[in-house]
């Protein structure tokens, strides 16, 4: 896993640098500012359990080829059926368009991306509703993530973007472990806070973001 | 449920047929409009039909795109197994439709919209009729991400109303401290009269 998230950063990294030798366009871009809404699969994470979320962003253009993506998720996952974790994400990250900065209808602008976010997490047991002996974990933790994406411009102000992230949080990480519970014969699950160490999972967001305002107001 | 995708088909099929060969002067930027009507739904994976209010408002930002919201008011659902454990599902929904281009006032949609729903459980220790000691115990109430997505069609036949269908499907889970997650898998279907008006001028 650690060699995968080395490779995946490194990758990144050396492309952002090969693409920045560019220069960028007149910087007509700059101030326009979006709204969108978005979903969120979240998985690949340690407990293996896939993850929905629901969200919003705002983006505001800071050059002809930079954006920032200001976004907060939240998100429910279903562990085996027994227990439920609940994940509330905020955070911002910088987009970057190596190829092209055409936002136009029909156009198709690829970017990559890197931030940081601060997130709550809970992990609970479902019970029966007779009996309250749940005992929930919670964690506070910072993340950082690091991504590509692709918004396509179905108008002018109007754009579908699809992005795929590595958030990797740093924290104590909330562990779960599903068992067969010898007693009662049913499935059952151990919720344990660890120590402060890496925990990780991919993020996919589907958003739907329509230009709002150009900040600056420039003259073309 | 066969009833009414018949209706939904037939009232599709009449409104495109009356629609050929119009030009037309509504579907545009600028055009806001809003609908309230009453939404059967299935829950497709509980075996189980629910009734809602459903209410929307939607702006088109260009002339194939627009930017809607729909709020989705629980009123009532009955389970085949007579258990009936959902107290209330309450969703809002916000997201974008894609226009399909055509030379009429008919005009054909799909739409992604993400969305929430507020949702309790009930639990009744007691069969239905029987007489009960015990009250029924409500499960904890959960706010649940979920995903839809819907195509339909508006026809615009006059300044200030359209008639319109829809179909959703919606994807989610209630997780709560209930013994179990219920699937929030539903189908729903909308139509009747919206009513519209254009906020920005057509250019001569």
């Amino acid at each position: 896993m650690k060699k995968f998230i080395s490779l995946f950063f490194l990758t990144l990294l050396s492309s952002s640098f090969s693409f920045s030798q560019e220069g960028s366009g007149p910087n007509n871009e700059s101030g326009k500012l979006q709204l969108g809404l978005r979903s969120t699969v979240s998985t690949f994470s340690d407990a293996g359990a896939n993850g929905m979320g629901a969200g919003g962003q705002f983006r505001l253009k800071l050059g002809s080829r930079l954006n920032t993506d200001w976004f907060a998720d939240y998100i429910t996952t279903d562990i085996s059926g027994i227990a439920k974790r609940t994940d509330y994400h905020i955070g911002w990250s910088v987009l970057y368009y190596p190829f092209n900065n055409d936002i136009r209808k029909g156009k198709f602008t690829p970017y990559i991306l890197a931030g940081h976010c601060f997130d709550w997490t809970a992990v609970k047991k479902n019970g029966n509703i007779y009996a309250t002996y749940n005992v929930p974990q919670k964690r506070f933790s910072s993340a950082v993530q690091s991504g590509v994406g692709a918004h396509y411009n179905l108008a002018d102000n109007f754009d579908v973007s699809l992005t795929a992230q590595y958030m990797l949080h740093l924290g104590k990480d909330i562990n779960t472990h599903v068992f067969q519970n010898e007693i009662t014969g049913q499935k059952d699950i151990m919720i344990t806070k660890e120590e402060i160490g890496l925990e990780g999972h991919l993020l996919i967001n589907l958003s739907l973001n329509v230009y709002v305002a150009d900040l600056w107001n420039k003259k073309k | 449920m066969k009833t009414i995708i018949s209706c939904y088909l037939i009232l599709a099929t009449c409104c495109y047929s009356f629609a050929q060969k119009e030009k037309s002067s509504f579907i545009r930027k600028g055009l806001l409009r809003a609908q309230a009507t009453i939404s059967p739904g299935v829950l497709s994976e509980e075996n189980a039909s629910t009734i809602s209010l459903h209410g929307n408002l939607e702006y088109y930002v260009a002339n194939n795109v627009s930017f809607r919201g729909d709020s989705y008011y629980f009123l009532h659902s009955r389970f085949e197994n007579g258990i009936n454990p959902l107290h209330f599902n309450h969703s809002v929904f916000s997201g974008a439709s894609y226009h399909f281009k055509t030379k009429s006032h008919f005009d054909p949609y799909l739409a992604i919209e993400p969305g929430i729903s507020f949702t309790e459980l009930i639990m009744n220790p007691c069969p239905d009729g029987a007489e009960c000691l015990v009250g029924p115990i409500y499960g904890d109430r959960a706010i649940n991400p979920l995903i839809s997505s819907a195509f339909g069609f508006n026809f615009y036949f006059e300044r200030w109303f359209h008639l319109f269908g829809e179909t959703r499907y919606i994807y989610g889970k209630h997780l709560s401290n209930a013994p179990y997650p219920l699937s929030l898998s539903e189908l729903r279907f909308s139509f009747g009269l919206g009513f519209n008006l254009n906020l920005i001028r057509k250019k001569e």
